[in-house]
């Protein structure tokens, strides 16, 4: 009952022209973005973030939402139609969806890939209306002992969502609450590595950084790189079919499992719908009902892909706003949104604010019946887009970046902060070294430094607070535990070299 | 250790090096790049307590990902921006291109500077003319109506618009 209330309160706080309005445009751009090639949400969401600061709250992160809901639908019509996927959390869809459409079943591919993802997208939708509030119950126990550890247990996290390059993760990480702590520090007045700046002394804000790390760097490598070549053979024949909507329905068992492990990785920090749709769609191998052979064009393939990668949203968002720790760098972006307007996302919000948690459930709900009804009304279209040459689309989204950047404080130094890190993040991804980390690191930087001083002052410098409450001990051997996995497994190797750890 | 240390010590790896380097810069010039910093604090109240653990754990990343990078790493495997096919030299100009955009706007005007950041970034492209006109002209017109009549943005008074 609780629940319906909610959601009624959030379907009420969306009815203002400006959130209808960024719902639609939101919704609309993240399709768009989700085909055009080399573009991805945090493209377009770092290029759009300086425009929602004048906005209501609810409409910017309506916004935002939509272009990062919008995105995993328009990811499988590239990946289904010429073999690319619009972003990596599609691949999954392209291995069945794209022989599917080479076999003349286009429409039912893309169908299928369609009501899979809304389904996804709603129940995640509903999984945070239903889980959110409990979650922030329990999070309210928390102090800060426990908010530094879940900070801290976060970043090992996402750390460790990198494999092999954890340690430049966290090199990432690090540098990313450092970046956060330089300016005026506000406990102390102090200016900290501001080197006599005066534009420094505000800090280095969020906003020209992610334009510089995720647009201007990715709009560079889209205008130096060579146009990719494809197969447009099956363009024309983009489409869908009312069968191909009601047929993932015939495969409960592979939707079930895409939408847990969706659901579940979503609310991982880092992890991301990647591992999410991989997972599902090796999973849905195992007892699926259709014979098909899987990567020769099986619906069940696709449908526990993309059920997976768009039940990834809701998850995301359990975390951001219950304990005000992002999953990822587009959920952190819509974070910085929530900061700029005053509102402190955690466990408290859901008292203060409780028309913004369920304004962001509803939104979530709308986004994805929007999004459905304008593919169905505009995939050939939209299909077309695939053909938009990305050396052009890099040049527009290179003069978006440069207004974007300055338009957050009308200053030419944010574009030159944007520029700077537009630099670093072309090297860093040449070099191949993760840049999302840091945005985190800065995202998450002052809730954890103010944390840390409160428990170390209130102790006096003593650590037992951090041991000596459960839940933050508990945290803290969990940290600890991920970061010497592979320590012990190979300890546990050389003892027991038959046994698999 | 020593096979950690063998290898190839490529660019990447030096970039790291360089990274972990300025973090224990930052680290070691921490007293002097706080202002006005007392040093009377307890450490626990220090303004460069916070700043120093993450300087230091970015000194740690980057020197244990240089020590265990040891193969060059192919841009491909990226898991965020692959940038495998993209040819730097050419970046670097486009990087060049925008930093003379960003000191024309306040120079020349808005709609000026976009429209011949455009049309130069097109040529550089290898683009014709005529598709550099045809795409500069709406883009940097759409830009300047969007963001200059309608939202109001203020870039200051150049010599043009």
């Amino acid at each position: 009952m609780e629940f319906f209330d909610s959601l009624a309160q959030g379907m009420s706080a969306l009815m203002g022209w400006q959130t209808g309005l960024a719902l639609l445009v939101g919704a609309a751009l993240g399709v768009v973005v989700g085909v055009l090639p080399g573009v991805g949400p945090g493209v377009t969401i770092a290029v759009l973030l300086p425009f929602t600061y004048g906005m209501p709250p609810l409409a910017g992160i309506s916004l935002l939402l939509g272009v990062y809901c919008g995105a995993f639908y328009g990811g499988a019509v590239t990946s289904i139609l010429i073999r690319t996927p619009g972003e990596a959390s599609s691949i999954m869809t392209m291995f069945d969806g794209y022989p599917m459409a080479r076999a003349g079943q286009a429409q039912r591919a893309l169908s299928l890939a369609f009501m899979s993802a809304f389904v996804g997208g709603m129940v995640s939708a509903l999984l945070l209306g239903i889980a959110a509030r409990p979650m922030a119950q329990f999070a309210a126990h928390f102090g800060a002992a426990e908010n530094a550890m879940a900070i801290l247990l976060a970043a090992v996290c996402v750390g460790k969502a990198y494999r092999r390059q954890f340690p430049a993760a966290m090199m990432m990480m690090g540098l990313g609450f450092f970046l956060a702590t330089v300016g005026i520090d506000p406990n102390s007045n102090e200016q900290r590595y501001t080197f006599g700046l005066a534009g420094v002394l505000s800090g280095i804000p969020l906003v020209p950084v992610a334009v510089g790390l995720f647009g201007l760097a990715q709009a560079l490598v889209m205008v130096s790189s060579p146009v990719p070549h494809f197969d447009a053979a099956l363009i024309g024949r983009a489409g869908v079919s009312w069968r191909g909507f009601l047929e993932p329905f015939r495969y409960p068992r592979s939707m079930g499992k895409g939408l847990f492990l969706g659901a579940a990785i979503g609310v991982l920090p880092a992890v991301g719908a990647a591992l999410s749709t991989s997972l599902a769609y090796f999973w849905a191998q195992r007892g699926a009902r259709d014979k098909t052979p899987f990567g020769q064009g099986n619906p069940e393939g696709i449908v526990a892909a993309e059920c997976a990668n768009n039940s990834n949203s809701g998850g995301a968002m359990i975390t951001v706003l219950t304990l005000g720790i992002p999953g990822d760098a587009i959920t952190a972006i819509i974070m910085g949104v929530f900061v700029v307007h005053g509102i402190v996302p955690g466990p408290s919000l859901f008292m203060d604010r409780p028309e913004i948690i369920n304004g962001v459930l509803a939104a979530l709900l709308v986004i994805n019946v929007l999004i459905l009804g304008l593919l169905v009304i505009s995939v050939k279209p939209l299909a077309r887009l695939a053909y938009v040459n990305p050396r052009v689309l890099g040049l527009v989204i290179l003069a978006l970046c440069f207004v974007g950047a300055y338009s957050a404080a009308n200053s030419m130094y944010y574009v030159l902060v944007s520029a700077a890190f537009g630099l670093f993040g072309l090297v860093c991804a040449r070099a191949n070294i993760p840049t999302i980390p840091l945005i985190l690191g800065m995202v998450m930087g002052d809730t954890l430094e103010s944390a840390l001083r409160q428990v170390l002052g209130r102790s006096e410098g003593d650590l037992a607070p951090f041991f000596t409450r459960p839940m933050s001990l508990t945290m803290g051997v969990l940290m600890v535990l991920m970061v010497a996995w592979p320590w012990l497994r190979q300890g546990w190797q050389r003892v027991w070299p038959d046994r698999k750890a | 250790m020593k096979r950690v240390l063998s290898g190839q010590m490529g660019w990447q790896r030096w970039f790291l090096l360089l990274l972990a380097l300025v973090a224990a810069g930052l680290l070691w010039g921490t007293p002097q790049l706080i202002e006005p910093y007392t040093g009377q604090q307890p450490w626990y109240e220090s303004p460069a307590l916070f700043p120093r653990l993450a300087l230091a754990l970015a000194l740690l990343g980057g020197l244990g990902e240089c020590l265990l990078r040891r193969e060059a790493v192919d841009p491909s495997d990226s898991e965020e921006l692959d940038s495998s096919a993209a040819r730097m030299p050419l970046a670097l100009a486009m990087l060049a291109l925008f930093g003379v955009y960003m000191l024309a706007v306040p120079t020349l005007g808005y709609l000026s500077s976009s429209f011949l950041f455009l049309l130069a970034a097109s040529r550089l492209l290898a683009m014709g003319w005529r598709t550099a006109l045809l795409l500069a002209l709406p883009v940097s017109l759409g830009l300047w109506a969007v963001f200059v009549l309608a939202l109001k943005v203020s870039f200051g008074h150049g010599w043009l618009i």
